[in-house]
Parts: structure tokens; sequence; C-alpha cells
């Protein structure tokens, strides 16, 4: 099939004479609104992760020091130290994000780092591209559907550790210098000074997976990518790797369903930029334009104002148990006391609740459809998982004085020994999948996330996380 | 600006037939509608690990977080220095987070970074800044760094003006609150309608990289040792010697110690105030260490390692003696980014 037109890289006004009542319609005043409008489509684009799968502190993770066990403390990014050889099929982090027909099966991944390794083809640092081996699976919580892709990131590769610079603050050469007391066990752990922020390059490598089922345009599917390393070589030595930036988002499938839909009525979200060209010779008739055009032109502009898809939170993690794996999912033992993996994620609601039909202004419903929700998906092992939702007015210079309304909650629960995925419910409406909005919410109010959990019984897990802003229910008047 | 509905319907009625009046009026203002109100957001978060609280619904606010059950100097704690993601910055340099990159929307107007932590000690200087096609937004914070006449540094008025900075106390909400949401802005200027996306070989793409900037600020002398002296400089100054019980004295373990030391030189007047050798005196202690590294607990002799390290030329080694001080310490749960347009 033929990509839809977007997005456009040059600017483009929205402002033509040509589309003034009782100006003569032609094919560019279409196509001059029409570019802009698919440029729009292009840029709903989810963004599926941006931070690394990094390491959970655990008493289980350690380095001896003397007589003690020393763990490491947390870090932004992801490292590891095995041997080159045991890297291949290492694991180098997860991501996890909605499927929208648009975005359904491919994506971008950026990723940005170093390794240090015996085979590296000198000791100075180069840039070289480093294999990574990806797993892709589809899964709307009763079909699955699974796929393999490679490619490569770039990354700063040298036999040798890196010298000390002295006056530049770079956080990984000092980390690897002092890493007998715990790798980026330092106050800055594994952030960078300022005067070497940008020094890293990022490539971003564009992932068309080509997956044709059914899954991977389903709305109701997630997709969740798991990255590793490939072969770097096969020296039993040490090896250092570090994963500092990790993005990913969807881009425009090759496969995505273009075909215009005459049928589809104004209540309907196409959900995908049916234009794969702009409009152009024989231009109409002036003051006429041709039906499906116009229809086609209609539906993007809903497309673009109810399809939303705007990821908030998302993080994954491999399928893994262990608690010496830098990427596995997170672990608890208290069955008890909750859990938090994510609070203080602050958010401004847009112009209209999200999931809603259309609602613009304050609602105290007990339905999606009037207040408004967000979509919730978890990964979870023997494991409770509560994502909660809270109107926040932030005040003071610093935040200091924000005041807080009262959670709303949805909780999903996976009480068996797997990773099972699964939609978080409502608890006060048992609105399914979606946490609904705090009551009294208006467009434009600042609202807060969080997610906490624990394990049914012993030991419990949890994988992934994603909550993201569902399309509307209907644009209609 | 409002979105308005048309209906396909009504407004085509067949081939070749008459548009209605205002059809394109209204497409276009739809389309300036959605331009400027589809924007994007997501996050960098942290994860917390455990509370102190059980029951049926989880705790309101997150003064339970206890941190994990770690090894703390041989036994086991609940350690808070692995809640979130804490730091604190070098006195003479900030800290600088990559957020990310991403295809940046070409009606975005300023970009909102709210920052969910809690901070303890001191002040925290928070600055967000953007690298758009190689130039820094609003500003470059390397070129708006101001030392003081010890060699520590500050971010400037003109940047601590702009809307991308905070300097965070350590007051938090009230109740059981101790974080805040810090927001900051990026002002983009106007929209310039560029496209950083691409939907082919996102290598192509024209760059827009996220940084989060943290200075810290230094507290009071330390109460547990605020003073000592250099026994033997290590790594050619990366790592510093002094006599204090690594165990005894801190009771943490071997890693991060939030403190900041300084040289103030007493000694000797000439260098005190002649010598430009002495800037900075300020050195940020990136990780304490016993000297036994063997021996943690008994280890009658500690290790800083040091930033920026003491060269070998420096006049700092003429006269050994720092005092050492607490320093502000900033404790990140989330990160969140929000495009905004006008």
């Amino acid at each position: 099939m033929t990509r839809p037109l977007n997005p456009q890289t040059a600017r483009s006004s929205v402002a033509p004479n040509s589309v003034k009542a009782g100006e003569p319609a032609t094919a560019g005043s279409i196509a001059s609104i029409a570019a802009p409008l698919s440029h729009v489509a292009g840029r709903i684009v989810p963004i599926y992760n941006m931070r690394p799968t990094a390491h959970q502190s655990n008493e289980d993770s350690t380095t001896t020091v003397g007589a003690w066990s020393v763990p490491y403390y947390p870090t932004h990014g992801l490292w590891r130290d095995d041997d080159e050889d045991a890297l291949n099929g290492a694991g180098a982090g997860s991501f996890i994000g909605p499927v929208f027909p648009q975005f359904g099966n491919a994506f971008a991944l950026g990723i940005t780092g170093h390794l240090q390794h015996p085979s590296a083809p000198t000791s100075r640092a180069t840039v070289r591209p480093v294999p990574l081996d990806l797993s892709e699976e589809w899964d709307d919580l009763s079909t699955q559907a699974a796929n393999a892709d490679t490619a490569a990131a770039p990354m700063v590769v040298s036999t040798d550790p890196r010298a000390d610079v002295g006056a530049m603050l770079d956080t990984h050469t000092i980390a690897g210098i002092y890493s007998d007391a715990g790798l980026y066990n330092l106050t800055c752990r594994d952030i960078v000074g300022a005067d070497l922020a940008a020094a890293v390059a990022i490539g971003a490598s564009a992932i068309q997976t080509g997956e044709a089922d059914s899954e991977a345009f389903d709305e109701s599917a997630t997709i969740e990518t798991t990255i590793t390393i490939g072969d770097v070589g096969t020296v039993a030595t040490r090896a250092r790797l570090y994963i500092g930036s990790a993005t990913a988002y969807g881009i425009t499938s090759d496969d995505c369903d273009t075909a215009s839909n005459a049928g589809t009525g104004y209540t309907v979200i196409p959900r995908t930029n049916t234009i794969d060209r702009g409009y152009g010779a024989p231009s109409p008739i002036a003051g006429q334009m041709l039906t499906q055009s116009i229809r086609d032109l209609i539906h993007l502009d809903r497309t673009c104002y109810g399809a939303r898809g705007q990821v908030l939170l998302s993080h994954a993690r491999t399928a893994s148990t262990s608690h010496t794996e830098p990427t596995a999912a997170l672990w608890s033992d208290d069955s008890t006391n909750w859990s938090t993996a994510v609070a203080g994620a602050f958010f401004r609601l847009p112009d209209v609740l999200p999931g809603s039909a259309n609602v613009t202004g304050t609602s105290s419903s007990t339905t999606l459809a009037l207040r408004g929700g967000l979509r919730c998906r978890v990964i979870a092992y023997n494991a409770e998982v509560k994502i909660g939702v809270r109107k926040a007015t932030i005040a003071g210079t610093y935040g200091q004085s924000t005041t807080f309304g009262a959670w709303n909650i949805a909780t999903a629960t996976n009480a068996t020994a797997a990773f099972v995925a699964m939609d978080c419910d409502d608890d006060a409406t048992s609105v399914s999948g979606h946490v609904l909005l705090p009551s009294g919410i208006a467009p434009g109010d600042d609202y807060e996330i969080a997610i906490w959990w624990r394990p049914s019984s012993s030991d419990g897990y949890l994988r992934a996380w994603c909550v993201w802003e569902p399309a509307l229910s209907t644009v209609s008047p | 600006m409002t979105w308005t509905p048309i209906t396909d319907t009504t407004d085509t009625t067949g081939d070749e037939s008459p548009l209605s009046s205002g059809l394109g009026v209204d497409l276009k203002s739809n389309a300036d509608h959605v331009l400027a109100n589809r924007l994007k957001r997501h996050s960098v978060t942290y994860n917390l690990g455990p509370t102190s609280s059980g029951g049926g619904t989880p705790p309101a606010g997150d003064s339970t977080l206890v941190g994990p059950t770690l090894p703390v100097a041989g036994s086991s704690a609940s350690d808070p220095e692995a809640i979130g993601l804490k730091l604190s910055s070098p006195p003479t340099m900030p800290l600088s987070i990559d957020l990310g990159s991403w295809p940046l929307s070409s009606q975005a107007t300023s970009i909102r970074v709210v920052v969910g932590c809690s901070t303890a000690v001191a002040d925290v200087d928070l600055f967000a800044y953007a690298l758009a096609d190689g130039g820094s937004t609003p500003l470059s914070p390397l070129r708006h760094l101001v030392p003081d006449e010890d060699g520590k540094v500050s971010f400037s008025n003109t940047l601590k003006a702009t809307d991308a900075h905070a300097t965070v106390g350590t007051s938090s909400p009230s109740g059981t609150q101790d974080s805040k949401p810090v927001a900051l802005t990026i002002d983009l200027g106007s929209a310039t309608g560029t496209d950083y996306g691409h939907q082919g070989d996102p290598g192509g793409r024209r760059s827009f990289r996220l940084f989060l900037c943290i200075l810290s600020t230094a507290g009071a002398l330390d109460g547990s040792l605020s003073q000592g002296g250099v026994s033997s400089f290590q790594e050619g100054g990366r790592r510093i010697n002094f006599v204090a019980g690594f165990d005894s004295t801190w009771g943490i373990n071997p890693g991060p110690l939030h403190r900041w030391i300084k040289f103030p030189g007493n000694a000797d007047d000439e260098i005190l105030n002649t010598s430009d050798a002495w800037v900075p005196k300020w050195r940020g202690v990136l990780q304490a260490r016993p000297a036994d590294l063997a021996n943690p607990a008994s280890s009658p002799s500690t290790s800083f390692v040091i930033h920026p390290s003491i060269g070998l030329d420096s006049a700092l080694r003429t006269n050994t003696d720092f005092e050492i001080y607490t320093v502000g310490t900033i404790t990140i749960h989330s990160i969140t980014i929000q495009e905004f347009g006008t």
C-alpha cells in the first residue's frame, strides 16, 4: 500500500485565500489544507519510551567490598559488566506502546551509548554500529503476533577505557576507574556534566516490521519490543556496555490501510490519514470538487482532532525474574506494603477530555463518555497493580505550595506465576480498561499519575506499564 | 479558536456539485486548531520502590517511601539513597540529564518540563534546555555559568530570568507529600513550522534533544567531620586520602556521599589572596571510599573521589587542609515533557 501523505518536510501555510467562502475551489486550495493536516496526522506520533531500562537496586545484585556486599544504586541509563562473549543475547532493554492503525507495525529506535570490549577495532574511541536483535510482540489480550528484526545502534566503541579528562565531568570514565566500589556508585550516578551533555551522537533506526497480523493494527493491542545485543565478539574477557538514552516512537507504517471509505459518517474517527498524494492536475472545475476527495479531507480533519494517541507513561522490562539481570522485571516480595513504580508524573489536560464524547468542560459523571479517562495497560506476574490520577493545582515558585485532589484509581490483578498483560479497570465505576479522570477536572487542569503495585503473595514482578490518551469516542456535533 | 465538526453528508452533496459556503474556512480553522493542540507529551520516570504503607489503597502521598532493603554498611536496611534518582552536582559544573530526542511538532511554541522531585539540605537549581539543529534553546548553560571568587559556579541572572529555570528550595507541599512539581518552560519563540520528524530513515531527521541541568548549592559544615587534611593525592589528583574512619564517621556504603569540600588556603596569605592557581577552591565529592578497600568497617582513613581533580601543578597541594560541607540534593521521581502551542 501507499504511505499516507505525511509528514511534510517544509513549512506550509494553512491560510490560503483560496479556501475563503465564495472563492473558487481548486486542487491547490484543497492540497493547502491537506498538507498541514497530513502533517498533524503524521505527528500524532506515539512515544513509546524515552529512557533505557535501567537496574532496579536490590539486595541480590551487589559487588563485594571487603567484607561488605555493596548494592548498585539507581542510574538513569543501563549498564552491563559482562564478558564480551556473554553480551550476545544479553538484554539491552524493552519498550511498550499502544497500537494505532497508522503506527501499528513500524517504529523508530534511537539509542546512544558506548561499548568497551576486547574485539573493538582500536583502542581509540570510534563510532561503530553495534548490532541489536529486536523481538516484537503485539498483544490484544486474547491473541498475540510476534516478529523479529535486527537493527544497529551507533555507539562509541574502544578496547581500552577512556582517559580521565580531568577538568571535564566524564562520569563514565570516572565510574570505570572506581568501579571496584560499584559501577556508577557516584553522587552524580551516570549523569555527565553539562560540558559533555551533547558529546554522544544520536542515530535512530527506522524499523518497518512488515507484520501483517491484525493485532499489529488493532487499537486494543500494544506492541512490546525486547532488545538484545547482537554478536560483538567472542572473547571471554570483560566488556562494558552503557546505554544512556533510548527513545522509541511510532512512524507511519508502510502497511497501514490508507484506502478511503466513502461510507464512514461523521461520527466515525478513521484513525488513519487516507490521503497519500497531493491533489493536482487536472484541476477541478472552479467552485467544484469531487465528493470523495472532500470526504477524505473531512475524515482526516476528524482523525487529527479525535484520534489522540498521546502516550503519557510507558516503561517495559524483559520477561525475566532474575534478581541480578539488569533489565529484569521489577521485583518485590512484600505482599503487604505497596511499592511505587511511578509518582510525580504531571501533565496538563488538552482542550478536550481524552476518551470522552468530545467533552470540553468540567464533568462529574461516572461514564467514560462524559468524564473522560486514560487507557492503562500493564504486564505483571503474581501481582496487583493500581494506577491513580489526581488533580494537581501547581503553586509556589517551585511547586512547594501545590495542592492535590483525591486519587481516582484503576486496578489490574494477575495472581498467577506468569507474565500476563492486563487492562486496568476503574475501581469506582468499573469502567473497563481505563482510569477515569478525577471528578470535576476540566481541560487545562494539571494532574498527576502514579502507579503502585505489590505481589499477590511471595515474589511478584511488574514488567511493563503504559498509560495513554485514548481517542475521543465521537466528535459529532 | 474552536474546532468545528463538519458533516460530510450535507457539505458534499455529490461529485462536481458546488462546495458549501464556508467549508474551506472551517477546514482551515480546524487545521489551525489541531496544529496548535495535538502536541506530544511523554515522560522519564524512576522507580521509587517500597513504601511502609499497606491496606487496601495505596498511600495518598509519598512520605511513606522508605527505599529498598539493601545491604548498608554491612547490614540490611531500608536505603533512601536508592529512591528514584538521587543526585547532587559538583560545585563547578551542573549535571545534564539527556531526556531523549523526538520529532518535535511543528506548531510547538514551548516545551513544558515538570520535574516531580524532593530536595533536601540546600537549594538546587534546575534548568531545562533543548538542542535544536545544534543550537541551545533558550540558552546554553555553559555560557551562563558565573564563578565566584572561590571558583564555585552559579547560573547567570540572565539564565535565571528565563522560565526554564527554577531555584528549588527544600519546602514541600502540605500533608503527606514530600515531592513537588517544579514546572519549567522552554520558550521556543514563534512556531517555526519546521518538521523535525521524518517518516523514512530517522537518521536523516533534524535533531531535537532535551536536557535537564541540575546544579546544587552548598549547605553547612558537615556535622560528623567538618574538616580534614589531605594525606596523599592519588590518580593524579582525582582521589584524595585523609585520616578519618570510613565506617565510624559516615556509616554508609562505599559510593555516593553528597558533600563538597573547600580548600580555604588559610596558611599562606600571599597564595590565598593573589594566586589564580587556587581557583577553584571547591571540589565535589563523587564517591567516598575506605582507603583500605578490603576492610571498610575498620579502615582508619578515607578516600574522596573528587571533581574537578587537583592538578599536579595546583597550588592547592601546598596547603592541603579542607572543609567538608553538606550539599543540596535532589531525588527525582518523574520528569514529564509536554509540547504547547499558542
